[in-house]
């Protein structure tokens, strides 16, 4: 019997047994995309409108609607109330729901006030229409669109589930976050366009007002927008899709999606697709069968009809590629090519597959370009309108654009990149490699979809890949998915644009050049002779992340220096005789620098940005910028170097069994799946270390049940880092974002474990590094903290530490005089004889139930043991809480605030010891 | 490899003739042993001759690849993709980690795998070596043409003309 036979049967007498009548297929749900983003953040444009899009896929379902974050098995009907639930801060403004199906995006959801660290916030009660999700629920997805509109400035929590009946399928809270505000009157490029797929899938909008979205579209900088053939069309009434209309209104151009209009005519064969047909008709036939059909009159009149809406074409063609024979090579093909090319002799498909090669390929693309000539042959006998065509990935392994690329305006390949790096290689390779104009290319980018997951964590990801587009020549850019999969990640796409549109003359206009050299400067070389060749190795490596353009217009150069390095900034060295004593103007922060008399100059581009730098004589193009000394960068560059050597020296994890202690890497169950950890075991304990935050995702010890939560990837954990002050910088993404693992030592009688980070999100250019020492003997985990302050000023912060248990009944045990407080709910502690100074950051006052000097314990009473906290000097209060629905609780601590000069650094210890087998008074000695 | 008399297995040059589509594979038979938890770089040379193949290179092997290839199919790959010519020999660096999960999988103790799959061509392959890497460097896939030219990241494409963009 094979796996899934196994399953079925498995369901099936589960099912009869539990007399609950379970589908044989699985569903899935999740609010994309954030859900499954690493920052777990939703972005949204500031003081605009915005949507969240939540999906309930069936595992049953094709293409790109599948997988969801979280998977349920579906009732056999949905008979009970299916609920979603979304809460947000009060300042936001709910807009409306849309569920699929709905004539209209309703506003009239039963709301609840609720109040968290108090401060208000807004349930939203929107009901599921239960008859619509048992059709879509069985081979499709079912969705809503939650609009709503958020403060100029925004970071906060988004709180959903998703409950049927009784049962809750979905407890989720996530980062809201704007992206920033799209302003009225940016400049946009003249030239370099922007033609994202459509919003035909939005639905309803609030108050169906396709004005107001058609003015955030066009701030945002879209030049057209693809509309699919079925919607873009008069509809009964006579007149467009409203959205096509306000488009228009607002200067957006309208692109017909010319896909379904090309099955139809074509009779399915203008792909080229491999069929049921191929070996019988063969490609040639095939395509005078698509040609004729999308030539007819018929063809002509259907467009006719449509074509005053549109100002575009597209054709999402996406044929196979020419070097996908097998099957086409059939008798009447190869016939055709000798005809075509005059050859004699007679052809076997094991000729045209070796000697003729090369000329087969260039036939068989010429024959599955056709269609194209078709279509816009169609299309301009109406009227002549622009045809973009969309196929290919990019390289021209599959697909050679040249045979027919210079026959039409733009070429669109789905250069789909799981990373911007990638993308950014990708683009690099295809203008190395095509004979098509680079101008003539708009690549298709993407955010990702749910099949695969988010391409792209955040606007600033977007960001690049604009940038290197532009600068790597193409002339135009693209998107897919439409604004109905997509949150306000636009946002990136939006100010690459505006960049652009700084120096869109040097990318339109002027020539690449090769006599400036732009090197990203290592802090260390090593060589490795390897006999016949030398490997050389960089730290930090820029080779392979740093990439770099120079165009010249007139006098002057434009230089794009673009740092994919995920952790370094890089000082880059820019060289050439050409630049001796130009200005470097960068037009984007109004900055300038000055090259020396050898044309040298060292500028920083920080990681995961793209800089411009306008090299030119012109004293004018530095007007009200602010110059940046040559020795400030250079000093920034030494302490960046020292930091590296010094961060980077030991840089090693010693994994194995020294003594008592072993460390290997392990997988662990956390937030919902296994998670890779670094584990230190010792006789007594045994601690996962996760790269996300540096947390321990699990702490297990000798005769003491499971404490640690680990249900919840982004709060659960011990020694979860974050800010309580300044108040903006909480639960900014920090805590969850991957920490680098510096050392791992151990002699035997202690492992050190040590990572680094920033808090990047929080409080840039605070730096923390994490060193926690096990020690071989004792359940037991002594923590050293460390802060930087590479900022230019003085920077003042409160630390704050979370962790999460799993015993919802736990008893406070202080070291002062009242020493034990048994009840469950919200407690605070504060320091004994807190200054009066700090009393105004103490968490929750009202929840204030004793004070503490430095040391508590948490005992567990179900299961007779504890853990005994040792605090810095500097913390101010202890937080707790209990969530029974959840099954944790929160045992947490902050500091106060403390304030760190530029370059300053301060350090805080503390530790926990995991106490099995306990009392509360045995605890209590054991803080004395 | 074997060794060739009087010369060392390194610089033994093996060359693989492919006339009809097919796959050659020309792997280790025995596993290097390497020590856990740290880095390590994969070096080979190789020449490719007029390679090319059907189909679509995605959906199946094709083209080269070369692996190092550890307990329970846990590896690293680089890729060679495309139709035509490497133009002289390549020099192909893969950086890799020791380090063993829970179910065992692990490349401490890999087999290297140098393979052609279902093409048609030359290709050639010499000199491969693991060496480590040191502390406090960065070290990443990449390619090395004969020209001094280098291909950042994981797959080589190779394509039957090179005369590129004309903007």
């Amino acid at each position: 019997m094979s796996r899934r036979k196994r399953i079925i049967t498995t369901i099936i007498l589960t099912s009869v047994l539990s007399g609950f009548a379970s589908c044989l297929f699985a569903a899935s749900v999740e609010l994309w995309p954030a859900e499954r983003r690493q920052n777990q953040t939703q972005y949204c444009y500031g003081g605009d409108w915005n949507t969240l899009n939540i999906i309930l896929f069936s595992d049953q379902g094709g293409g790109a609607m599948k997988n969801g974050k979280y998977k349920f098995d579906p009732p056999k009907s949905f008979t009970e109330e299916t609920v979603l639930e979304i809460t947000l801060l009060e300042s936001v403004e709910f807009l409306g729901a849309y569920r699929m199906g709905d004539k209209k995006a309703g506003k009239e959801y039963e709301t609840v006030v609720v109040t968290k660290d108090g401060r208000k916030y807004t349930k939203y009660r929107v009901p599921l229409d239960n008859s619509l999700l048992n059709q879509r629920i069985q081979n499709e997805y079912y969705e809503m669109f939650f609009w709503y509109k958020p403060p100029v400035e925004l970071d906060d929590t988004l709180r959903w589930t998703l409950t049927y009946g009784q049962e809750v399928l979905v407890d989720s809270t996530l980062r809201l976050r704007t992206a920033g505000v799209v302003e009225p009157g940016r400049a946009m490029p003249n030239r370099f366009g922007f033609y994202p797929y459509g919003p035909g899938g939005l639905g309803s909008i609030p108050e169906d007002n396709y004005d107001k979205l058609a003015d955030l579209f066009k701030r945002l900088g879209v030049t057209g927008f693809e509309t699919h053939w079925g919607s873009g069309l008069p509809r009964e009434d006579g007149h467009p899709h409203p959205m096509v209309r306000a488009n228009r209104r607002h200067g957006i151009k309208n692109i017909a999606n010319m896909a379904y209009f090309c099955r139809d005519f074509g009779k399915g064969y203008s792909m080229a697709s491999k069929g049921k047909d191929s070996k019988t008709i063969g490609l040639v036939e095939m395509m005078d069968i698509a040609c004729e059909g999308l030539e007819s009159e018929e063809a002509k009149r259907a467009w006719a009809k449509a074509a005053p809406n549109f100002d575009i074409a597209l054709y999402d063609w996406e044929p196979q590629g020419p070097r996908e024979w097998p099957g086409y090579d059939e008798p009447a093909s190869i016939a055709a090519f000798a005809k075509a090319r005059g050859i004699k002799e007679p052809l076997t498909p094991e000729l045209v597959k070796s000697k003729y090669r090369k000329d087969y390929v260039r036939f068989r693309m010429e024959q599955t370009a056709r269609p194209v000539y078709s279509l816009q042959k169609t299309i301009n006998a109406v009227k002549p309108i622009p045809l973009q065509v969309e196929q290919g990935d990019g390289l021209s392994v599959q697909i050679d654009y040249d045979v027919y690329g210079n026959d039409f305006p733009a070429l669109r390949p789905m250069t789909y990149k799981s990373t911007p790096l990638a993308y950014a290689r990708d683009i690099l390779e295809m203008k190395r490699t095509t004979k098509v104009p680079m101008i003539k290319f708009m690549p298709d980018i993407t955010l990702g979809w749910p099949a695969v997951g988010p391409f792209r964590e955040s606007p600033e990801e977007l960001l690049l890949d604009v940038i290197v587009s532009a600068a790597g020549g193409c002339g135009n850019i693209a998107f897919w998915p439409g604004p109905h999969r997509c949150d306000a990640i636009w946002y990136g796409i939006h100010e690459g644009l505006t960049r652009v549109a700084m120096v869109e003359d040097f990318y339109f206009d002027g020539k690449p050049v090769d006599t400036i050299s732009m090197k990203g400067i290592p802090y260390r070389v090593e060589k490795i002779d390897i006999g016949n060749k030398v490997i050389e190795l960089h730290g930090p490596d820029f080779r392979p992340v740093l990439i770099t353009f120079a165009h010249q217009w007139k006098e002057e150069y434009l230089l794009t220096l673009i740092n994919y390095h995920t952790g370094q900034d890089a000082f880059v060295e820019i060289q050439s005789h050409d630049l001796r004593n130009c200005f470097l103007a960068d037009p984007v922060h109004k900055l300038y620098t000055v090259c020396d008399d050898g044309g040298k100059a060292v500028v920083r581009v920080k990681k995961e940005t793209p800089d411009l730098w306008i090299a030119t004589k012109d004293k004018n193009r530095i007007m009200g910028y602010t110059k940046i000394d040559a020795r400030t960068v250079e000093s920034q560059r030494k302490a960046a170097r020292e930091k590296y050597l010094k961060t980077n020296k030991a840089g090693n994890v010693k994994l194995g069994k020294v003594g008592g202690i072993e460390v290997a890497y392990d997988e662990v169950p956390f937030g919902g799946g296994p998670q890779i950890t670094l584990r230190v075991s010792t006789p007594e304990q045994t601690l996962f270390f996760g790269d996300s935050g540096g947390r321990i995702y699990d702490w297990t010890v000798k005769g003491m049940s499971p404490f640690v939560g680990k249900k919840t990837y982004s709060t659960d954990g011990f020694g979860m880092d974050l800010l309580w002050l300044p108040e903006n910088s909480r639960w900014k993404g920090d805590e969850t974002r991957a920490m680098r693992l510096v050392t791992c030592d151990n002699d035997g009688k202690s492992a050190r474990v040590v990572y680094e980070g920033e808090f990047k999100n929080s409080l840039p250019g605070v730096t923390l590094r994490k060193e926690y020492m096990i020690p071989a003997q004792y359940a037991w985990v002594v923590v050293k903290l460390t802060f930087w302050n590479e900022r230019s000023g003085p920077v003042t912060l409160s630390y704050w530490q979370h962790n999460v248990v799993t015993p919802t009944s736990m008893h406070f045990i202080s070291d002062s005089e009242k020493p034990v407080y048994e009840k469950g709910g919200t407690s605070v502690f504060p320091k004994e004889g807190l200054s009066k100074v700090f009393q105004k950051d103490v968490v929750s006052p009202e929840e204030i139930r004793g004070t503490l000097r430095g040391e508590y314990a948490e005992y567990f009473p179900e299961t007779k043991s504890g853990l005994v906290f040792h605090l810095p000097e500097e913390f101010m209060n202890v937080y707790r809480w209990v969530s029974p629905n959840h099954g944790c609780s929160g045992s947490e601590w902050m500091t106060i605030p403390l304030t760190l000069a530029a370059g300053e650094s301060k350090m805080l210890h503390y530790s926990i010891m995991a106490v099995p087998n306990t009392t509360p008074d045995a605890l209590r000695k054991q803080m004395e | 490899m074997s060794s060739i008399q009087g010369r060392r297995p390194e610089d033994n040059v093996v060359k693989i003739s492919i006339l009809k589509e097919s796959s050659v594979y020309l792997d280790t038979t025995r596993r290097a042993e390497l020590e856990l938890g740290k880095r390590y770089l994969f070096v080979v040379e190789f020449k490719i001759d007029d390679m090319h193949y059907t189909g679509n290179w995605y959906n199946r092997p094709a083209g080269v690849r070369m692996y190092v290839y550890g307990m329970k199919d846990k590896h690293s790959t680089l890729f060679v993709r495309g139709d035509g010519s490497t133009d002289g020999w390549v020099s192909a660096v893969m950086p890799f980690t020791t380090r063993i999960d829970k179910d065992g999988r692990d490349l401490s103790r890999p087999n290297v795998l140098l393979r052609c799959y279902n093409m048609v061509g030359t290709v050639s392959f010499r000199k491969p070596i693991i060496i480590e890497v040191p502390n406090g460097v960065e070290a990443s896939s990449y390619f090395e043409m004969d020209n001094g030219r280098m291909v950042h990241g994981g797959v080589l494409t190779l394509t039957e003309t090179q005369e590129g963009d004309k903007s």
